[in-house]
């Protein structure tokens, strides 16, 4: 008796546990990074900035934005990116960027 | 003489001449095949170089890259002139000890180990190399904040004193790995010890030769800056004097003349030499 009593209550406590689940809002979707759903000024691109960051730590930054491969806002960007450790975002975009063309 | 003799020996002059074309045409054929075959071991070696230089330099700022968005870096094509030559630094050391294979091997050796460094000690030199990079932007702000005009300059600035941190941190990172070295088991140290001083020994060559790098695109800058400054002052010289004399039309134009020789300087020879005429973006993920 006791034991069908306890497995009663178990069923119960799933149920309740089950239909509190269900009634609840579903849960929001992390919104994404802003860098990943921000505009772009038509100066900057995500694969400019990792090429600027590339170029930052092993190239020539100054010659790369005289030959137009990256723009001074591309070389702002990077820095800000390396600073705030979010370069992996923006290759994130490039990323996305790439799988589109 | 045999009957056929004359013949033979046509037909053997003949085959003998076919011989010898066929033998030119294989020798040709071949020569085609091994300089196909070299250039395109040259080319993929380069491109090799040039990918593994940019996969280091984004796991080194924490990015792994999948190998679509690397090949995608790679294929800039002004990239190679504007990233340093790692590859010469390898094979100038292979030249001075004699042997290409040498040199071949090194530079793989190396690359190898500089991915290995790059990735495996990443998180322990990450600390070194965050307090490295805040450093650095301290006074990359303060030259902004300072700066008016020139702005871009700071970035430059900023690049290099970045590029001789990083170097900075992978020394002060192995210098750090003696005391692991003093706690292995003593079998194991002299091995380890060996290691880290010939790793050791890479890497202080390494920021000699960004600091002298570093130092040297510093001066050709500040060269650079000052021929524009003195050029500046010779315009604002012919202006001065045109404003006392109005009557002659043909000064103002000097100036501008004595200007371009020194525009065409800035570019450095980078071979295109698109000054004035700058695309906003070459080769953007939109033209593709």
């Amino acid at each position: 008796m006791r034991a069908r009593a306890s497995l009663a209550a178990s069923i119960a406590l799933l149920a309740a546990l089950g239909l509190a689940g269900c009634a609840g809002d579903p849960e929001p979707a992390p919104s994404p990074h802003p860098t990943l759903a921000r505009e772009l000024p038509s100066d900057l691109s995500a694969r400019g900035v990792l090429l600027a960051a590339v170029l930052l730590s092993e190239g020539d930054v100054e010659r790369a934005v005289a030959d137009g491969l990256v723009t001074p806002a591309e070389v702002d960007e990077a820095i800000r990116a390396i600073e705030r450790e979010e370069l992996d975002v923006w290759a994130q975009r490039a990323e996305t960027e790439i799988a589109d063309d | 003489m045999p009957p056929f003799a004359g013949t033979r020996a046509r037909t053997g002059r003949a085959y003998s001449a076919g011989m010898g074309n066929r033998g030119l045409i294989a020798l040709a054929a071949s020569t085609a095949m091994a300089v196909l075959v070299i250039g395109g071991i040259g080319t993929a070696a380069f491109a090799t170089d040039m990918r593994t230089t940019v996969s280091t330099a984004l796991s080194s700022l924490g990015v792994d890259a999948i190998e679509e968005l690397v090949d995608d870096l790679v294929d800039e094509e002004l990239l190679d002139d504007a990233l340093e030559e790692p590859v010469e630094d390898g094979t100038d050391d292979g030249v001075e000890d004699g042997t290409e294979d040498d040199a071949e091997g090194d530079s793989e050796e190396s690359t190898e180990e500089e991915l290995e460094e790059s990735f495996l000690a990443w998180n322990e030199r990450a600390e070194l190399w965050r307090t490295a990079f805040a450093e650095v932007k301290t006074e990359f702000d303060a030259c902004r904040a300072e700066a008016e005009g020139g702005k871009g300059d700071c970035a430059v600035a900023f690049s290099g004193r970045l590029q001789v941190a990083f170097a900075e941190t992978l020394v002060q990172f192995l210098e750090s790995q003696s005391e692991a070295i003093a706690a292995l088991p003593e079998e194991e140290r002299a091995a380890a010890q060996a290691e880290l001083d010939r790793r050791l020994a890479k890497a202080l060559d390494k920021l000699d030769r960004t600091q002298e790098r570093v130092a040297d695109r510093d001066a050709a800058r500040l060269e650079r800056a000052m021929s524009k400054l003195e050029s500046g002052d010779e315009s604002t010289d012919a202006e001065t004097e045109s404003a006392e004399k109005p009557g002659k039309p043909e000064k103002p134009g000097k100036p501008e003349k004595t200007g371009k020789p020194d525009k065409a300087d800035k570019v450095g020879g980078s071979g295109n030499g698109g000054g004035g005429g700058k695309p906003d973006h070459a080769g953007k993920p939109g033209g593709k």
